[in-house]
């Protein structure tokens, strides 16, 4: 006789940036996932999704690495990704590295049809938000959260959840805020002219804080922002429905 | 800065001076948010219009598949039609094609409609070296011809000129003209009289075509100020430059391509003139040219046809990749430093001058992919750009110091014991640096970023070190 | 070798191992709601043209007459020979044929009009030579209503088999955009379009 369905198994693809430099994000997305029930993992023998070598032309160094990715993340139902610019390398561009190899492409297709990005797995396994954020933030959506995953409603409608928070959307939100991985060391002038337009975007909401799903677009605008004096506090969108540890500085502020 | 210097190779430099011209800043911003919101409304009124996409884009890779076959179908009906076809592999073959034809016509004058595969082939300096007198009668071409620039967008060649620059070329230009004309009207009303002339006197008429249709021999030039009419319908002589991947098989396939094409250069459901010609003036017309040539471009286009950058050769022209960028929109076409800029631009460079030449463009570029949503033949063009870049990685051809870096990040990547002693030193390191501020604004090696931004700091222990400890939550 | 040869083979050899792809099926562009002529109109107002609706062709000349008037106009008219055996008064100084240039006027006819666009379907012929469609400050143009059709598709089918030297799509008089992406009706085609719609 079959067994109640069992919670899926799903691991956590933490992302270089969440690693490095704010494992807050990472922590919070253990914290929501315990929250929707599902069982937890997070394979040890990750450190990148391999974007950096496939956005400067060496496939074959992104394949080395795509393998070991494949192959951490094997045995687990889904792999949910808080960042939507590595869930679209392990989802769309995965498959595309292994086009061709009989023994890769299956595996690299099965892998990603188990990606799915943090909001959009919350969202899908029902998450009850308990929180609170008293603040009105702007929301920046990242390209490849808009162009490679479609996510775009899923992390507002969770947050209409946190209760005292207000989020407005930006004017120009389908706009590059300039970040593009090594594009924004290698062209720092034309960066930063979009970041410029992105901030301004931001400020022009009346906003108090910024949430995004990428660390990459955070910390380029948080930068950005914080060159110009302002005070707008800049978190990964996960760390609010995760409830905020009032201790936690937000993105570039110092520790308390 | 030096327009004649303007290469693909300098492309970061051209796009420094670009963003610190306030002018341009104007000129460009104003641009921007006129094409992005008229393509939204004309796009918006379309119900079907994603469905027209797919059957554009599909159009087009059948008629790519059948190339040779409707290309040699466009001929024979042209020459039915008392019209001559010429075949041009490269781009001084076109040249020197165009030139002996004026030259055996007894020209001295020649109107140009708009023709960007004119521009690809440095047209106007073959024939002005050959002793023609060229007029640009395209509004924008002709401003850029008297400022002697080259166009700056690819529909809209002086998008990056402000009405007081403009005036003042008349001004310097116009022999009977005494005064700076302010306002838009009497610009155009000048430019007009002037080119009215010029048509009326010129030998021969030179024009693109936007399309050509196979079964009926026939072109398609698709304007709004009737130039490229009447250059083709007043001189006695009338020559089309066309690149040899724009042929379709039919009216219905040039319809379809039509209806994306206009709303997602301007934003109209039709230009105000879309003509489709087929040969020359017949006994019984009352106007029309005598002489009726074709000059079909290769230039590379059959090498991308069986290359990995075949989806390339769907492009319609359309600058809504451009008008979408946000690179293209902040440095202008000039920065790029070649015929064609922008995302479209930045993959044809490369593929038509080389990557040694243009390799710089396909980097310029955030992937973000908003030109890819708005390219009404869904050419994939990150895909494309990337593709390049993996060229220029196997050739060897993109910079020492960026192989090395590239090639630690991956080698630290696949050993994740290594990975995370060196990332947890790495974070402790630069938190130090920060002094407890939680960013720097300034960091060696990272000048690029510090210029404009702060750089905020690492919380100072990694996720993996965390967890590693019992930290899950 | 010659250079035909050259590309046509390189093309081949391109294409050679790549599989036929079909053509895809042909997306309809919706029919205009309503009356036909009704959405014709509407368009072509929205693209900037005018016009006015008579009963009869014979009505014609006495339109032309007006619209010259209102529109303070002194010189001749030009006309499309194919409008040659109506009634021209004098005062009109009508010539027929083509234009060099001079003509402040013309009138032509077009074989079609397209409701979707609101667009005039102007081929050459003996009867309507092209220039009167561009040289021209003004142009006004005859369009039976019986002749107006839903789409370009339709507006190229009524051409026949086999199309003349050049086929006009009008819509609207002449524009350009090029002085700081600011429109600017009259460029180097007609300032002003006006159809005369006859029942």
């Amino acid at each position: 006789m079959p067994a109640a369905p069992t919670k899926p198994l799903v691991a956590l693809f933490v992302t270089c940036l969440v690693d490095a430099y704010r494992p807050s994000v990472g922590f919070a997305s253990l914290r929501l996932l315990e929250r929707v029930g599902v069982r937890t993992r997070v394979p040890r023998a990750q450190t990148c999704c391999g974007q950096p070598a496939f956005n400067n032309g060496d496939d074959d160094g992104a394949r080395a690495i795509a393998r070991q990715v494949i192959e951490a993340f094997r045995d687990v139902d889904r792999v949910v990704v808080p960042s939507g610019s590595c869930g679209g390398m392990l989802k769309l561009h995965y498959p595309e590295l292994f086009d061709g190899d009989p023994l890769w492409a299956p595996r690299a297709r099965a892998f990603a049809a188990k990606v799915v990005e943090l909001g959009a797995f919350l969202l899908e396994q029902g998450l009850e938000v308990d929180a609170e954020y008293r603040g009105v933030a702007a929301y920046h959506d990242s390209c490849s959260s808009l162009r490679e995953l479609g996510v775009r409603e899923q992390p507002r409608q969770l947050l209409a959840g946190v209760r005292g928070l207000e989020v407005r959307d930006l004017t120009d939100a389908e706009v590059c805020c300039g970040f593009g991985g090594t594009f924004c060391v290698k062209y720092g002038d034309i960066s930063t002219r979009l970041v410029s337009d992105k901030a301004a975007d931001v400020l022009a909401t009346g906003a108090d804080t910024l949430l995004a799903g990428d660390l990459g677009c955070l910390l380029n605008i948080a930068g950005r922002l914080q060159r110009q004096g302002s005070e707008v506090r800049v978190f990964h969108y996960a760390e609010l429905l995760a409830g905020l540890d009032p201790e936690q500085p937000a993105i570039g502020e110092p520790s308390p | 800065m030096s327009l004649p210097g303007l290469t693909p190779r300098k492309f970061k430099i051209q796009a420094q001076a670009a963003l610190a011209d306030p002018v341009l800043r104007g000129a460009l911003g104003r641009a921007r948010s006129g094409f992005v919101d008229k393509r939204a409304r004309a796009v918006a009124a379309v119900p079907e219009f994603e469905a027209l996409r797919d059957e554009a884009r599909d159009l087009k890779r059948h008629a790519l598949a059948r190339l040779d076959s409707l290309l040699e179908r466009y001929e024979a009906e042209v020459t039915a039609a008392g019209g001559h076809v010429h075949w041009a592999e490269t781009a001084e073959d076109a040249c020197r094609l165009i030139v002996d034809l004026c030259a055996r016509a007894g020209a001295r004058k020649i109107a140009k409609g708009k023709s960007m595969a004119g521009e690809e082939v440095a047209l106007n300096a073959a024939l002005e070296g050959a002793g023609f007198e060229v007029i640009e009668t395209d509004l924008g071409e002709y401003i850029i011809q008297l400022a002697d620039e080259p166009p700056s967008h690819i529909i809209a060649p002086a998008v990056h000129k402000t009405r007081e620059q403009i005036a003042h070329l008349f001004r310097q230009h116009h022999a009977d003209l005494d005064e700076d004309l302010t306002e838009i009207p009497d610009l155009v009303n000048e430019a007009r009289r002037v080119l009215r002339q010029q048509f009326l006197s010129a030998d021969v008429g030179i024009t693109g075509a936007n399309l050509l249709i196979a079964d009926t021999g026939s072109h398609v030039l698709v304007t709004n100020e009737g130039n490229g009419d009447l250059s083709s319908t007043c001189p006695r002589v009338h020559i089309v430059i066309a690149g040899i991947e724009k042929v379709v098989p039919d009216f219905a396939a040039a319809a379809t391509v039509l209806r994306v094409l206009a709303r997602s250069a301007t934003g109209q459901a039709i230009t105000s003139y879309t003509s489709v010609f087929s040969g020359p003036r017949r006994a019984d017309d009352l106007d029309g040219p005598e002489a009726f040539h074709v000059v079909l471009l290769d230039n590379g286009r059959s090498d991308m046809l069986g290359s990995e950058f075949r989806e390339m050769l769907r492009c319609i022209r359309c600058g809504a990749c451009l008008n979408h960028c946000p690179v293209y929109t902040a440095v202008g076409g000039h920065a790029y430093g070649a015929v064609y800029p922008g995302p479209m631009g930045s993959v044809l460079t490369p593929l038509q001058w080389g990557l040694r030449e243009a390799g710089d463009l396909p980097n310029a570029c955030t992937l973000n992919g908003r030109c890819a949503t708005v390219c009404p033949v869904r050419i994939p063009l990150p895909d494309l750009l990337r593709r390049l870049r993996s060229r220029a990685h196997r050739d060897a051809l993109d910079g020492a110091r960026n192989r090395r870096l590239l090639a630690a990040w991956v080698w630290l990547a696949r050993r994740p014991g290594w990975y995370r002693r060196l990332s947890g030193l790495g974070v402790r390191v630069l938190r130090w640096l920060g002094r407890g501020k939680g960013r720097v604004s300034r960091l060696p090696l990272a000048a690029g970023w510090t210029g404009g931004r702060d750089l905020p700091l690492p919380e100072g222990r990694t996720f993996f070190e965390q967890y590693r400890k019992g930290r899950r939550a | 070798m010659t250079a035909r040869e050259r590309i046509l083979g390189r093309i081949g050899r391109a294409l050679e191992g790549h599989t036929p792809v079909p053509r895809p099926e042909h997306v309809r562009r919706a029919a205009p709601a309503g009356d036909l002529v009704e959405a014709f109109c509407a368009a072509l107002e929205a693209a900037g043209a005018g016009w006015e609706a008579v009963a009869r062709r014979a009505d014609l000349p006495a339109a032309v007459a007006a619209y010259r008037e209102r529109a303070g106009l002194a010189g001749g008219v030009t006309v499309a020979p194919v409008l040659r055996e109506l009634d021209w008064p004098a005062q009109l100084a009508v010539e027929f044929g083509t234009t060099d240039g001079g003509a402040e006027l013309a009138v032509s006819e077009a074989a079609a009009g397209i409701a979707e666009t609101g667009t005039l379907v102007l081929p050459s012929a003996p009867g309507t030579p092209t220039l009167l469609n561009f040289l021209p400050d003004h142009q006004l143009v005859a369009l039976a209503r019986a002749r107006v059709v839903d789409t370009l598709e339709a507006g190229w089918a009524v051409l026949g088999p086999a199309p003349p030297r050049v086929v006009n799509f009008v819509t609207g008089p002449s524009r350009t955009a090029d002085v700081e992406q600011t429109i600017q009706i009259g460029a180097h085609g007609p300032r002003s379009l006006y159809i005369v719609l006859i029942d």
